[in-house]
């Protein structure tokens, strides 16, 4: 912590470590402190009269998690639901409460356990990976609110998301405040 | 600042736990002023707060706990004998301590002259005149002292038949000691102190005597010798006895067992006393027995400190070990138990397919210790969030004795099975109900002593509070031996506040009559008292149990007295729930909502009225919905069953593709994001870890049903019960070929089952169900005089009355129809007797009308003595009304009844 960290702000670096992975044929990332860890194949039970961006229910080791669709999330049609074979969960409240050194926007982590389907993991890049500002909603068709900007990893532009914002009940679109 | 506020909650906590302990012991010292223990523990709680409160300089605390400790200490030593006015400044005094605990820092505000006062002349009164120390108090314990000693070597001492018993039923030997402790003390060069330690060591010392030998003249006071007799208890035989100690066999008397057994029980209450106690010590006559007058304080004397004269342990009070844990952590350790429970549930199947190779056996015995462990594991992480009755039923000891005091009548409360546990939250949940039901009892059961002694009975009345395990929950009673309540005083009050016609009112049976107890605005007292009898009462206590998923019955004989049976689940977390499918998903109905299951069609079918769909059900019309469509899921399904769920006020109908099975579910939360679709309340965990969300029954009907026919539905609730002109029956046979009726009324549910589930225990017959739970079989061939069912039956079924009758099953050979009977075409009179109701003519044969209740009662009284333990045989064990019941209507054939109550 007592390093010198620069501001986070866009266009600077991203301190921790990322995952990257793919949905939609899409690459995202997301900072892995986040990340509590991810399921392979799991069955989701869709839920009915559930928010659009839910994709239903997970059963976690006696838990009930909430399967959150990344696209539909993101402000995309849904897309082809065929992959998803993948699922990050992250961390509760109870578990961020454990991390000296909690990961940005923590304080959005519910007490039940969420996550996003996705299609396949990949790499985790390193801390301090220099990031750039996000394209322009208009443009990309990607809700601002939920990602943090863009990284370049081997030519291939990489969104970084917003988990604190994803995992909160903020609703999708429109209601904008920021 | 903040590791002070710990201290200071710290200090509140304990506080409080030594006032609750204070408070109680007080009460029982009030029956049984001189007991030693409690004397001493009343003294240490004081003791304890005041050097808390000192250390937190709260003065006001530290004034008050003084004198009560002051007063304490007087009472312990035997100085001052407690009398009812003592004891009741001395519970006032505890009051005062509680209030001032609650807010330490405005103790100050507190008024407590009063109890200071008091407390002060009693210090003042035994300082002041000492040669008078309690002239009046002796009179107290006097009552049970009042019998004579069993054996002359026993004269002086003071025991009471209880330590007497205790040590009798261990087969201890009784011996008298007379000792010279001072020659003792030359001969052996042993003194007095060590004798005493080496006595203890054992056995025990019931009270010890010290006395100064008559020789011992005024002038040679300074070296005179006491002599001590102990009248000790331990398993050791005369000739060893003598040998352990030292001393001479003849400075030994053994009292007969018999003698002190006989004596026991002939007075089981009595103790012996000296017949004048005094705190002055006398001398005694150097006699073959000797007669001292001294009393037990003379332990104080030098040379003989510290002797406990009554060392017997209480288990009560046995201090276990135990340290506060986080309830949080405690949910978090069930959590990460039932994964493990589902995980070995995984294993279990991975083992059992098996690859075939050679591994295999050590591999089923490795999963096989895993999962017994697991099992004992979650067994034993539930038990943890579970806490004694005990602490509950104790606090009634101060109410039974308060309101009894106010109400002038002399009241006894009898407490079983305070060590039952159960969950806290229902623990908490249950304080009030329970202070109601046990007010109620006191202001309008137990009757003033001079109405009792006229009716025949002893002038003090009895609660009873009781609790214990039946069938995997916890059934608790609260019962009176008062007045009872009179049927036909429920009919008139309802009459009168225009609940029920005066027609309706005649029809209703007794034990209908009686259960309008709880309907809401009900009271049955007189005169309104500041106690109870506003009419909020009973009605609350059934919502309050419901909501815990419990279930309250009611039972009453004029004269007699009445007795409220509550039955709870032993944990919250626990829900029973029907679960039903629709459109291939599973759905948990909590199974208190669920009031019948219904196969629309034929007799009922589903109606349309102006666009609301309504179910024609026994001449009621009842609103329905559909869950496919509610859902939003694609319509197309088979839509074969209405569920019927009871909601406060209304009542309406869920259709649903197909009834799954009745299941134990475990309530878990949904993700916020999931909230805004309100009716779930929860999602829940099936049998392969597949999920299932549960239905909210109220947020379904919420903008579904319209108010009109809400209240169409709540006035339809009340005749439920009511409306007895006319009732269907089920008709079936039992084995002979004569035709049977029982209303439906009274039945549960029917079930299909084969004979390969019937286990045979003693002479009765079990039905072995895969819940926790078993039905008990019952032939009606037992009961009343009809044909006997055949044995070889392969498939037959089984009648379960409604609960507390649950448990029961009658078996029924085949199931011909329901019919609605009016109540006009029963004819009472040829065929009646107990459990037949009467007699009718259906389908042109003449049929038994039968009440099952009644067979029940029959049966059980004469055959069933041990599971009167509680309930005086009148119950079976309890009935879960969710469990065993896993295909309730498929395996019912299509003509039979198409209702079907659950």
């Amino acid at each position: 912590m007592s390093q010198l960290v620069p501001l986070q702000t866009p266009g600077q670096s991203f301190k921790s470590q990322l995952l990257c992975f793919e949905s939609g044929g899409q690459r995202y990332a997301c900072d892995l402190l986040w990340v509590k860890e991810v399921l392979r194949s799991p069955v989701v039970t869709p839920v009915r009269l559930a928010p659009d961006y839910v994709r239903g229910v997970i059963h976690l080791r006696g838990h009930i998690l909430t399967a959150l669709d990344l696209e539909v999330r993101l402000g995309q049609p849904q897309g082809e639901s065929a992959g998803a074979n993948r699922c990050i969960v992250f961390k509760t409240s109870a578990d961020l409460l454990r991390l000296s050194n909690p990961p940005k926007e923590c304080e959005a982590a519910d007490s039940d356990p969420i996550g996003v389907l996705v299609d396949a993991i990949g790499d985790i890049l390193p801390p301090e990976t220099s990031i750039l500002p996000a394209p322009p909603e208009a443009l990309s068709g990607l809700d601002s609110r939920f990602i943090a900007g863009v990284i370049s990893d081997g030519g291939e532009l990489v969104m970084v998301l917003r988990v604190g914002a994803l995992v909160s009940i903020v609703e999708t679109r429109k209601s904008r405040t920021e | 600042m903040s590791g002070d506020q710990e201290m200071m909650d710290l200090f509140v906590q304990e506080s409080g736990e030594h006032i609750q302990s204070l408070e109680a012991n007080l009460i029982l010292l009030e029956t049984n002023p001189s007991d030693s223990d409690l004397l001493n523990s009343v003294f240490r709680s004081v003791h304890s707060i005041k050097g808390a409160a000192g250390f937190f300089g709260f003065e006001p605390i530290v004034n008050l706990a003084h004198v009560m400790e002051s007063v304490m200490s007087l009472l312990r030593d035997g100085e001052i004998h407690a009398d009812g006015d003592m004891m009741t400044l001395l519970i006032s005094t505890s009051d005062k301590l509680r209030f001032m605990l609650e807010d330490p820092e405005g103790a100050g505000k507190i008024l407590c002259d009063d109890e200071t006062a008091g407390l002060q002349a009693i210090l003042d009164n035994r300082s002041g005149s000492k040669p008078a120390p309690a002239p009046p108090s002796p009179a107290k314990p006097a009552p049970e002292a009042a019998c004579g000693y069993p054996h002359p070597a026993l004269d002086g001492f003071s025991f009471s038949a209880e330590t007497l018993v205790e040590g009798l039923k261990h087969g201890r030997n009784f011996y008298s000691i007379h000792l010279d402790l001072g020659e003792h003390a030359k001969v052996h060069g042993q003194e007095a102190e060590e004798f005493f330690r080496e006595l203890r060591s054992i056995g025990d010392i019931l009270d010890t005597v010290l006395g100064v030998p008559s020789e011992a003249s005024l002038a040679k006071v300074a070296d005179f010798s006491p002599v001590a007799r102990v009248f000790f208890q331990t398993a050791l035989e005369p000739f060893i006895l003598g040998g352990a100690l030292g001393i001479d066999g003849s400075q030994i008397t053994e009292v007969p067992s018999a003698v002190l057994k006989d004596w026991a029980k002939s007075n089981p209450q009595g103790a012996c006393r000296p017949a004048a106690a005094s705190s002055e010590i006398v001398a005694v006559h150097k006699s073959p027995v000797p007669r001292p007058a001294s009393a037990p304080a003379v332990a104080e004397k030098p040379g003989v400190t510290n002797i406990d004269p009554k060392p017997v342990p209480d288990q009560r009070r046995k201090a276990e070990e135990t340290i506060r844990i986080n309830v949080g952590l405690l949910d978090i350790l069930m959590n990460l138990a039932g994964e493990m429970v589902l995980g070995r549930n995984k294993l279990l199947r991975l083992a059992g397919a098996g690859t075939g190779n050679g591994d295999r056996d050590e591999l089923h015995s490795i999963v096989q210790e895993i999962s017994s462990v697991t099992s004992s594991l979650q067994d034993t992480v539930m038990r943890a969030r579970l806490q004694p009755m005990g602490g509950l039923f104790g606090k009634f000891n101060r109410i039974v004795r308060d309101l009894g005091q106010k109400l002038n009548k002399d009241i006894q409360l009898e407490v079983f099975g305070d060590d039952v546990e159960l969950d806290r939250t229902l623990i908490e949940g249950l304080s009030d109900p329970l202070t109601h039901l046990v007010r109620n009892s006191i202001d309008h059961g137990i009757e003033k002593a001079g109405d009792r002694l006229a009716a025949g009975k002893p002038a003090h009345g009895t609660v009873r509070l009781s609790a214990a395990h039946l069938a995997g929950r916890v059934q608790i009673e609260v019962s009176d031996d008062g007045a009872g309540i009179d049927p036909a005083r429920l009919k008139a009050k309802a009459v009168e506040k225009g609940m029920l016609s005066a027609e309706q009112a005649s029809r209703l049976s007794d034990n209908e009559a009686l259960n309008l107890i709880f309907a809401a605005g009900f009271s049955t007292a007189a005169a309104v008292s500041d106690i109870s009898g506003r009419g909020v009462g009973m009605d609350v206590v059934k919502t309050n149990i419901e909501k815990l998923g419990g279930h309250v019955d009611l039972d009453s004989r004029v004269g007699q007295g009445t007795r409220i049976t509550i039955r709870l689940p032993l944990t919250l977390a626990i829900v029973p729930a029907l679960i039903v499918g629709c459109r291939g998903s599973g759905y948990a109905l909590p199974q208190i909502n669920v009031e019948e299951i219904v196969r629309p069609g034929g007799e009922c079918p589903i109606k349309t009225i102006g666009g609301a769909r309504v179910l024609e059900l026994r001449g009621e019309l009842i609103p329905v919905v559909s869950l496919a469509e509610i859902l939003g899921a694609p319509s197309g399904g088979r839509d074969e069953f209405v569920v019927l769920l009871q909601l406060e006020h209304s009542i309406f109908g869920l259709v649903v593709d197909e009834i799954r099975s009745n299941e134990e579910i475990v309530v878990k939360p949904l993700g916020r994001h999931l909230r805004t679709a309100n009716c779930y309340s929860g999602a829940t965990l099936l049998g392969q870890g597949e999920i299932a969300l549960i239905l909210d029954p109220p947020s379904i009907a919420q903008g579904r049903i319209p108010a009109a026919q809400k209240a169409l539905g709540s006035t339809k609730a009340l005749e439920v019960s009511s409306a007895s002109t006319s009732s269907r029956v089920l008709v079936f046979q039992a084995g002979g070929s004569e035709p049977l009726a029982v209303r439906l009324g009274q039945v549960q549910r029917v079930e299909s089952v084969s004979a390969a589930d019937i286990e045979r225990i003693g002479n009765i017959d079990c039905l072995r169900k895969n819940h926790d739970s078993t039905i008990r079989l019952v032939r009606f061939s037992d009961a009343i005089p009809v044909g006997a069912p055949d044995t070889a039956l392969g498939e037959f079924f089984i009648i379960v009355p409604r609960p507390p009758h649950g448990n029961t099953g009658f078996i029924a050979t085949k199931i011909l129809d329901s019919v609605e009977l009016p109540d006009s075409q029963i004819e009472q009179g040829t065929l009646s007797s107990p459990g037949v109701f009467g007699s009718a003519v259906l389908f042109g044969r003449l049929t038994l009308v039968l009440d099952l209740p009644a067979i029940l009662d029959g049966l059980s009284s004469t055959a069933q003595p041990t599971q009167s333990l509680v309930a005086e045989g009148r119950f079976l064990l309890t009935a879960n009304p969710s469990q065993n019941l896993n295909h309730p209507i498929k395996q019912l054939p299509a003509q039979a009844e198409p209702t079907h109550t659950i």
